[in-house]
């Protein structure tokens, strides 16, 4: 008996086949299957281009065995930033690839792939000083005189005056 | 789609001015603006549930975007009453601000050219801060300090070293060298005192710092100083008969750390049979090559000089690690500066040392190493007298250049 899949199509007009039940990682996918019942149409996904469609792909296929995230024990998931090997591996992509995976796992509903993406953005900013972290996401200091003078005033309890 | 359950609420009106200025920035500069901004303010926040507090302060001072989505997760006066975390902070804006230095006793910032030499003191009393101004609290208790470590005359010595002149080195070290504020080649001093009272002696004390890297997967980078204190008998025959009794009851009380002085038993036996074997012979050390105090560390050597006419020497010199200086609570620099009261009920030996701490200085740098030969020029003819400067206590100092 063959395995049931799916067709999603990409942003870009690609057409990629994939099981349901990898698809179903996605609580997006399966509510709309369980409203709409089953299609043998390519399911649009406006918002996800072929590569970042792919990837998530691959993430669900890893994690198809996973237990469904039941959203109980969300705040003791979060108080750790811990990767396991094969995501932290899976996560070393191009910045630009990283938040479009983000923004991916978010419009699909992917709490698993969402927690590793944010985490691996985290795990970027911890520790860094100001500096560093614009060093490392682009960011441009637009902060005028008048905002800086007003933030030392908001901070003043580091200066010793 | 995806809400996190234990964060602050995002108002309207929070909303509206980050998306402008996001905007606004977008068709100002041609250049591509960052991933990280832009992302819906859930996704912001989720990252956030991930972050320290301290981490949520550092990225609110990126920009203006991130500083208005992030006030309202943390309370801008909280620091005031959490040293931990305004540590945490400051101890990363001080990468930012070159001009600047963290200090881990008072939890602020000061201008890390207040930082003096540890033989200099400041006349600008402007600050609370008990390191920087340890002077005002001697009436207190006094801050940490290796002030037992450096004392080898009958004054006090000026060298008065505190945890901010470890915190300023690392930090300047740690941001590349450091155009401002002290380094640990500037920690480098001299200073020389006469002792007219029979017998007459000289007491010479040297200082070196330099930051060691260890071999190692994960080197850490830390301060070591290496100081060596001179006694030099003024009379040549010193060691013979009862004078050497009086050469040891002057040099007993002389400190090797908060528990072990010359007088130690281990130690002034060393002395004595060195002095029956070998006399003032420098190539022998009169006891084993290395000792080190199995409490606080240190790590030690003795040898004997013969200077001629200038009299007769016992050297001292010491190898300590003061750690990496990031924080008062880090055990090295707490092992480094017991007290003689923190530590009098501590058992404690004196063993014999593999000399690592001083293979870790000797080997941080390719200029020469053993101070001895340079501080027995200063001695030999009161040499001292021409090229240090004297203060009011007749105290003869030399600072690098």
């Amino acid at each position: 008996m063959s395995v049931p899949t799916l067709t999603f199509q990409s942003n870009d007009g690609v057409e990629i086949t994939v099981a349901r039940d990898v698809a179903e990682r996605s609580v997006l996918i399966k509510n709309m299957l369980g409203d709409l019942g089953d299609t043998d149409e390519a399911i649009p996904i406006p918002n996800v281009n072929e590569a970042v469609l792919r990837k998530v792909i691959e993430w669900c296929e890893h994690h198809k065995g996973d237990p469904p995230n039941t959203g109980d024990d969300d705040d003791s998931r979060r108080k750790t930033t811990d990767i396991d090997e094969w995501d932290q591996k899976f996560m070393q992509v191009d910045q630009e690839m990283l938040f479009e995976i983000i923004l991916a796992a978010n419009y699909l509903d992917i709490k698993g792939l969402l927690d590793v993406g944010c985490k691996t953005v985290a795990n970027m900013i911890k520790g860094k000083s100001p500096e560093e972290i614009r060093k490392t996401f682009n960011i441009q200091n637009d902060f005028t005189p008048e905002e800086e003078d007003q933030i030392r005033r908001e901070n003043e309890w580091a200066e010793d005056r | 789609l995806y809400r996190p359950t234990c964060l602050i609420k995002i108002d309207f009106k929070d909303w509206i001015p980050r998306q402008l200025q996001l905007f606004l920035r977008s068709s100002r500069e041609k250049q591509q603006i960052s991933r990280l901004e832009p992302l819906p303010l859930e996704l912001l926040l989720l990252i956030t549930t991930f972050l320290e507090t301290a981490d949520i302060i550092c990225l609110s001072l990126c920009s203006r975007t991130l500083n208005n989505f992030t006030t309202s997760l943390y309370n801008l006066n909280k620091p005031i009453y959490d040293k931990p975390l305004a540590l945490s902070v400051l101890i990363r804006l001080v990468r930012d601000l070159p001009r600047m230095f963290c200090c881990h006793r008072c939890g602020k910032l000061h201008p890390i050219t207040d930082v003096l030499h540890p033989a200099r003191s400041s006349n600008a009393i402007r600050y609370e801060c008990s390191d920087l101004k340890w002077r005002l609290y001697r009436r207190m208790s006094l801050p940490p300090s290796l002030i037992q470590r450096v004392s080898v005359h009958c004054l006090p010595s000026k060298y008065t070293f505190h945890h901010c002149h470890l915190a300023a080195v690392m930090q300047n070290h740690d941001r590349g060298g450091g155009r401002y504020g002290i380094n640990a080649d500037s920690l480098a001093y001299t200073e020389v005192v006469d002792y007219p009272e029979d017998p007459a002696r000289t007491t010479l004390l040297s200082v070196e710092g330099r930051i060691c890297t260890p071999v190692g997967a994960h080197p850490t980078p830390s301060l070591v100083l290496q100081m060596q204190q001179w006694v030099l008998f003024h009379d040549i025959d010193i060691v013979s008969g009862r004078s050497l009794d009086v050469l040891i009851s002057r040099i007993k009380y002389l400190s090797i750390c908060c528990k072990h002085t010359l007088g130690s038993a281990e130690v002034e036996n060393s002395i004595r049979s060195g002095i029956r074997q070998q006399g003032f012979c420098l190539e022998v050390p009169a006891a084993a090559k290395f000792l080190q105090c199995s409490l606080c560390g240190v790590e030690f050597q003795i040898a004997l000089c013969d200077c001629g006419k200038d009299g007769k020497a016992v050297i001292l010199t010491k190898w300590l690690d003061l750690g990496v200086g990031m924080d008062v609570e880090d055990p090295k620099w707490k092992k480094a500066t017991l007290s003689f009261a923190q530590c009098i009920l501590e058992p404690s030996d004196v063993i014999v040392s593999s000399g690592d701490v001083r293979r870790l200085f000797c080997e941080s740098s390719e200029q020469e190493s053993d101070p001895t030969m340079r501080n027995k020029s200063y001695l030999e003819g009161r040499r001292y007298r021409r090229v240090m400067v004297r203060d009011l206590y007749s105290r003869y100092g030399l600072f690098p250049r």
